[in-house]
């Protein structure tokens, strides 16, 4: 078994409190009904946010406030990078992942990372390595219909090794992963609390992650 | 520059992904020709009128294998969440449809331009205007598949939406069908056809300002 | 109190509803008042046409539906524009009450001129340009009618159909100068004009009060529309909160 290759690490690993995730009264509505209203909080490096809630609640649709994929209905997302600069627009500096692969389903695995690499303007080979150290180097070349939702659910997350970007947004990362895999996300996750990044997971499921803060959403409001 | 990189990246993957999946190139083109054959059949004793018809067979033709391959535009990446990870590109996201219709007209423009000059040879048009011809319907392929892009993103994330893309691209084809037809009814004059210049003027608009109201709507589909 | 003051006053879909309720009456006999002068006037006391002799008469039907036609699209794409840049409830109400009302102008125009044409020209329809680009315009209508069914449910339904709307006003200079940028078989405009209408007063004078009562009925319509989305709406927000 090689060793896994690391994620592309931050020039600067040290801590440093300049980045910081800010969020002021956000308020979200999805349908037209309030889903969340008035939340506020910040993050610094390192840090990890659990956001827990039963289905429905708008789990998703926090990450994807965060992400700016919505306008929110009232308050304000900032996000503050290292430098000092506020980062406006704040979506590439963020990763996303969400119940979806990220792939049309003729696509295959590969063809899939290397676009998003692409995309983005990556190390060509960051795709391989992505590829190498999720575990999906025999499922490849394999279209996404053919693949188990556990494989789908680690392209989703091998997307996160494609660039380095301090903010992680991951909606329900562990489901349809089995135990190899979710002690995998687990470790990308520790890695990038490690290097300075900021991950905020949503879950109706405990995810232990170590000394995270939470979110608690209930229907109606927001504790 | 990131955004030219990633711009050829979306050109690449969706010239890629009409010319290689599910039936491919193949499918418009086949369908094409199908329909100029059908009525070539249906005009049964009356087919020396053929070529006097032919304009009118082929634009309508042309329009109806460019409405089926829109779905292809925004559908699939909805559903699959590529178009949220789209969002966290440098690409803006009229950029990025902009890209997206380049590649689809890459993709099946070609294809329809032969299929539509075999289809015209079918139909008893002179040899030496096939080129012309040919010409005129991929500017015209580009310009339906940009104006049909306005009209799948409205209907974006809707179940059962062929419906109303078709009704929505009515009157949106209808110049571009309108143009071609006079410029094809005489193609022996090449671009001082009537109606060539205008067909040139309309695909350059709908080239440029097309991808800003299919964004419009593409932002609201992911709300 | 000054114009922006009223402006927002009625904006508030409460306050327009109490003042649709009051103005769509009025503007109803207004329409009643108008048919009843100019439906006689055009039809028995205006002179024959010297060459079409009584067929004529049904421009006065004709002419006043394609007014509306465009001046109800002219309409909309207001509402579009609030609705796009001020996420108006009150515009997107307006936009989806006037679409039918545009819709049924337009077709009254094409039929009526379908009737006119074939007793002037010939043939019931004819491909030319102002005729094509008005069912165009039909078709467009069509398309923003169909949006706000289709996308009833997901509640963007206003914002795609302003969308929609804004894109097909670019036919409207094209239906409206048709006439004179391409050689058509329809008559060119003779009202409309930049150096003033160049119709004779005898017919000139019914034409106009047509055309108002048609916008009296299209304005008492409106209103009475708009009046029912706002309490449709207001009636699905109380079913949702109980």
């Amino acid at each position: 078994m090689n060793d896994p290759a690391p994620i592309p690490v931050a020039k600067d690993a040290k801590t440093n409190n300049a980045l910081r995730l800010e969020v002021r009264s956000l308020s979200c509505a999805r349908g037209g009904r309030a889903l969340i209203t008035g939340l506020s909080f910040s993050a610094k490096p390192g840090e990890a946010i659990e956001v827990r809630g039963p289905n429905g609640v708008g789990k998703t649709t926090l990450l994807r406030a965060l992400a700016g994929l919505v306008r929110p209905v009232a308050g304000a997302v900032s996000l503050h990078l290292k430098d000092g600069t506020l980062a406006a627009p704040r979506g590439q500096h963020m990763h996303f992942t969400g119940p979806e692969p990220g792939a049309r389903s003729e696509e295959t695995i590969r063809q899939s990372l290397r676009h998003w690499a692409a995309m983005w303007g990556a190390r060509p080979e960051a795709a391989e390595d992505a590829i190498h150290r999720m575990t999906l180097t025999r499922a490849a070349d394999r279209a996404v219909r053919r693949l188990s939702s556990g494989e789908r659910r680690r392209l989703s997350l091998a997307r996160l090794l494609l660039q380095d970007r301090p903010i992680w947004l991951l909606d329900e990362p562990n489901s349809g992963l089995d135990a190899a895999g979710r002690a995998l996300c687990h470790a990308l996750i520790t890695e990038r609390r490690a290097t300075g990044g900021i991950v905020i997971v949503a879950t109706h499921d405990p995810a232990n992650l170590d000394a995270a803060s939470m979110i608690r959403l209930t229907p109606g409001a927001v504790a | 520059m990131n955004q030219s990189h990633a711009f050829m990246a979306v050109v690449e993957r969706e010239a890629r992904l009409a010319w290689a999946g599910g039936g491919g190139a193949a499918l418009p083109a086949g369908f094409y020709i199908g329909i100029a054959t059908l009525v070539a059949f249906g005009l049964g004793a009356a087919l020396d009128l053929a070529p006097k018809l032919a304009p009118a067979i082929l634009w309508a033709g042309l329009s109806l294998s460019v409405l089926l391959s829109l779905d292809r535009l925004f559908e699939a990446d909805l559903e699959s969440g590529a178009i949220e990870i789209f969002h966290l590109s440098p690409l803006p996201l009229d950029l990025m449809i902009t890209a997206k219709i380049t590649g689809l007209s890459l993709g099946i423009g070609a294809p329809l331009a032969i299929a539509g000059a075999a289809a015209g040879l079918l139909l008893g048009l002179p040899a030496e205007t096939l080129f012309w011809i040919a010409i005129e319907l991929l500017i015209g392929a580009i310009a339906l598949t940009s104006l049909g892009a306005i009209a799948a993103a409205l209907a974006a994330g809707l179940r059962r939406s062929s419906l109303l893309v078709a009704l929505l691209t009515l009157p949106l084809f209808a110049p571009v069908a309108i143009f071609g037809a006079a410029a094809t009814g005489s193609a022996h004059l090449g671009f001082a056809a009537p109606g060539a210049s205008l067909l040139l003027a309309i695909t350059i608009l709908a080239a440029i300002f097309a991808p800003k109201a299919a964004s419009a709507a593409l932002r609201m589909a992911l709300e | 109190m000054n114009d922006t003051a009223i402006l927002h006053r009625y904006a508030n879909p409460k306050a327009f509803s109490d003042l649709a309720a009051n103005v769509a009456p009025i503007a109803g006999y207004i329409a009643l008042a108008l048919f009843g002068i100019g439906l006689p006037w055009s039809l028995l006391f205006a002179p024959a046409d010297y060459q079409q002799g009584d067929t004529a008469r049904i421009m006065f039907v004709h002419v006043p539906a394609a007014w509306m036609s465009m001046f109800v699209y002219a309409c909309l794409t207001g509402c579009a524009v609030a609705t796009l840049v001020w996420r108006h409830l009150l515009a997107e109400a307006a936009l989806r009450a006037a679409a039918p009302l545009g819709a049924s102008f337009t077709a009254v125009a094409l039929i009526t001129g379908a009737l006119w044409g074939k007793p002037m020209w010939g043939a019931f329809w004819v491909w030319d340009a102002r005729l094509t680009s008005v069912l165009v315009l039909f078709f467009i209508y069509l398309g923003i009618m169909a949006i706000f069914s289709a996308l009833e449910e997901s509640g963007k339904a206003g914002r795609a159909a302003a969308i929609l709307t804004l894109v097909g006003a670019v036919n409207i200079p094209i239906v409206k100068f048709s006439v004179d940028w391409w050689s058509t078989l329809h008559q060119g405009s003779s009202v409309f004009r930049a150096d003033g209408p160049k119709m004779a007063p005898e017919f000139l004078y019914p034409l106009l009060i047509m055309g108002l009562a048609y916008m009296a009925v299209f304005f008492w319509m409106w209103m009475i529309r708009i009046r029912t989305q706002i309490l449709l709406r207001r009636a699905a927000a109380l079913e949702a909160a109980r």
